[in-house]
């Protein structure tokens, strides 16, 4: 079988691969929370470093990173585009003033504050699924999701369909294949011709597509339910999680990146005030 | 319309740290009026093989030339497609179309052919493979039996007027009179239909092969171990060493040769085993 890459796993085997999924996906979600709190370029400094150690650590070369992240180059274009454009703010301090556009100080802050927000934002989910396969990231969901069985949502039931769904991925891209082979024989032309016209070239291979998934899921639940396939409550797993010693490392480093970030946003320790370090702001 | 395979070798991912190399040197030549079984177990590059004659596989390295159309560089992909007919594996997973006229239409169509010429192929076609076109042409094929709609799928191709038809495993996953069905199917396009000249199949099946393939080429691993009359690849042990089952009447004949009780072993269709024992029962 032809290998298919999911995402973007870039297997090193370094001590961030094989960290506990749980403690990167936490780590993640706590992560864009903890962007929205930062209005200052200190801030995203502090963050910066933070990534750079784990791009480091992960041994994953900054060059795939980077290509990684020209799908939003255009949203970063446009997004700054239109804060230099439409700009409502503070406009006390003139900075530049050419033709009939004028730039203020606080806007072109404002801009580089919005850049860098939507530059970390991807870079952080992005390290993840770098270092994470996506099995893992389904086990890990699904460890994390466990408390919510306490108010009787079935997460044994969604994490197998979660995993039946990675599983049938390379399937049907096979399948695919062979599909737009066998039209492309019948001298099928998918590569010429308008918008609309490509669009409907892509009838042949989506409706057999179609029902052959739908073959492939009745033929999978006849399997399960002749094997007597009740729920998947107490299955047991064959990669167990763990914690290594790493993880709590991990876990405390990134509180206390995260507690910086808070203090930076609200100034709450008494024996230090922030607004007297102009510079910070 | 000749097929001309030289020194013809694929890897797949050649930038990749573990080649797979799936075609190794492989030459071959393929005459009209051959009916060619192409023979191996899984992964030996059967499939490789088969899918650059119609140029789904773009040539990396060798050379082949189907009817004066040189392969290697760039060509008329349709007018290749249009004389080298491919039916894949299972071909009714690949039927679409709300009915069985604008299926069987659909590689006609993507040639560019008028209407009435289309009606007359799709009619043809649909006859050709044993369907009453009038019955079934309005019908979608979904609601078709796994046999039929294989016979349609067969017919979509057949409706380019091919002259060279190639089939990868046209029996799998049906059953022994089913896989016979279709055997004399595909025999019959050969023979009565003026358009194919060619027969080129993929097949697991040593019966099949050895009573419809006047010659088969046997891969192993990526290579060729040679192509042969099917007489001379079932005399010996050469298929069993790589990997594939001998004829069941080839196994019977050993049997019966080995007991004393026919002289020649080498009996390829049931009709040439039943006439050696009946020879041998009146020496007995």
């Amino acid at each position: 079988m032809r290998e298919i890459s999911l995402g973007q796993y870039y297997p090193t085997g370094s001590l961030i691969h094989k960290l506990d999924p749980r403690t990167k996906l936490l780590i993640t979600i706590a992560y864009i929370v903890m962007i929205f709190f930062i209005d200052t370029f200190v801030g995203f400094g502090l963050v910066f470093i933070g990534l750079m150690a784990t791009v480091l650590i992960s041994k994953i070369p900054v060059t795939k990173i980077l290509k990684s992240l020209k799908a939003i180059i255009f949203l970063l274009v446009f997004t700054v585009l239109m804060t230099l454009l439409f700009y409502g703010g503070d406009k006390s301090e003139v900075v530049l003033s050419w033709w009939i556009f004028t730039f203020y100080k606080q806007q072109l802050i404002d801009c580089g504050l919005i850049a860098c927000r939507l530059f970390f934002m991807v870079l952080g989910p992005t390290m993840l699924t770098f270092t994470t396969t996506p099995v893992q990231l389904t086990d890990g969901m699904q460890s994390l999701l466990k408390p919510l069985a306490l108010i009787k949502v079935p997460v044994h039931l969604l994490a197998i369909i979660m995993s039946i769904t990675l599983r049938f991925i390379p399937s049907l891209s096979e399948e695919t294949d062979k599909i737009i082979n066998a039209q492309k024989s019948r001298c099928a032309d998918f590569e010429s011709g308008n918008i609309f016209k490509r669009a409907k070239a892509m009838i042949p291979i989506l409706i057999p597509l179609l029902t052959s998934s739908i073959r492939r899921a009745e033929e999978l639940a006849c399997a399960m339910d002749s094997r007597c396939f009740k729920d998947a409550k107490n299955r047991t797993r064959m990669n167990k999680l763990k914690f290594g010693w790493f993880d709590p490392v991990c876990l405390i480093l990134f509180c206390a990146l995260f507690f910086v970030v808070l203090w930076l946003k609200f100034n709450f320790l008494p024996f230090v005030d922030l607004t007297s370090l102009g510079w910070i702001v | 319309m000749s097929i001309e395979i030289q020194n013809l070798s694929y890897t797949y991912d050649p930038k990749a740290k573990f080649k797979k190399i799936a075609l190794k040197d492989v030459s071959l030549s393929v005459e009209d009026g051959d009916f060619l079984a192409i023979v191996g177990h899984t992964g030996s590059g059967k499939s490789t093989l088969v899918t650059h004659l119609n140029g789904l596989t773009k040539v990396q390295s060798g050379k082949i030339i189907v009817d004066g159309i040189d392969l290697t560089g760039k060509f008329d992909a349709k007018k290749l497609r249009s004389k080298v007919g491919m039916v894949f594996q299972y071909p009714e997973y690949q039927l679409f179309a709300e009915t069985v006229q604008l299926d069987v239409a659909f590689g006609p169509k993507n040639l560019g052919l008028d209407e009435e010429e289309i009606n007359v192929r799709v009619k043809d076609a649909i006859e050709a493979v044993g369907l009453d076109f009038e019955q079934i042409k309005d019908k979608s094929p979904f609601e078709l039996s796994g046999g039929q709609m294989r016979r349609v799928a067969i017919a979509g191709v057949i409706a380019m007027r091919p002259e060279i038809l190639v089939l990868d495993e046209p029996t799998a996953g049906l059953d022994p009179k089913g896989k016979r069905d279709i055997m004399e199917l595909v025999l019959s396009l050969k023979n009565t239909l003026k358009t194919v000249k060619t027969v080129i199949m993929i097949s697991h099946n040593m019966d099949e092969v050895a009573r419809y393939c006047n010659k088969v080429a046997l891969l192993k691993d990526g290579e060729l171990v040679g192509v042969y009359t099917p007489a001379q690849l079932f005399e010996d042990d050469t298929v069993e060493k790589c990997g594939l089952k001998l004829p069941t009447t080839v196994r019977l004949a050993r049997v019966l040769k080995a007991r004393g009780l026919i002289e020649n072993d080498c009996l390829l269709t049931e009709e040439e085993i039943v006439a050696e024992i009946a020879k041998g029962g009146r020496h007995a």
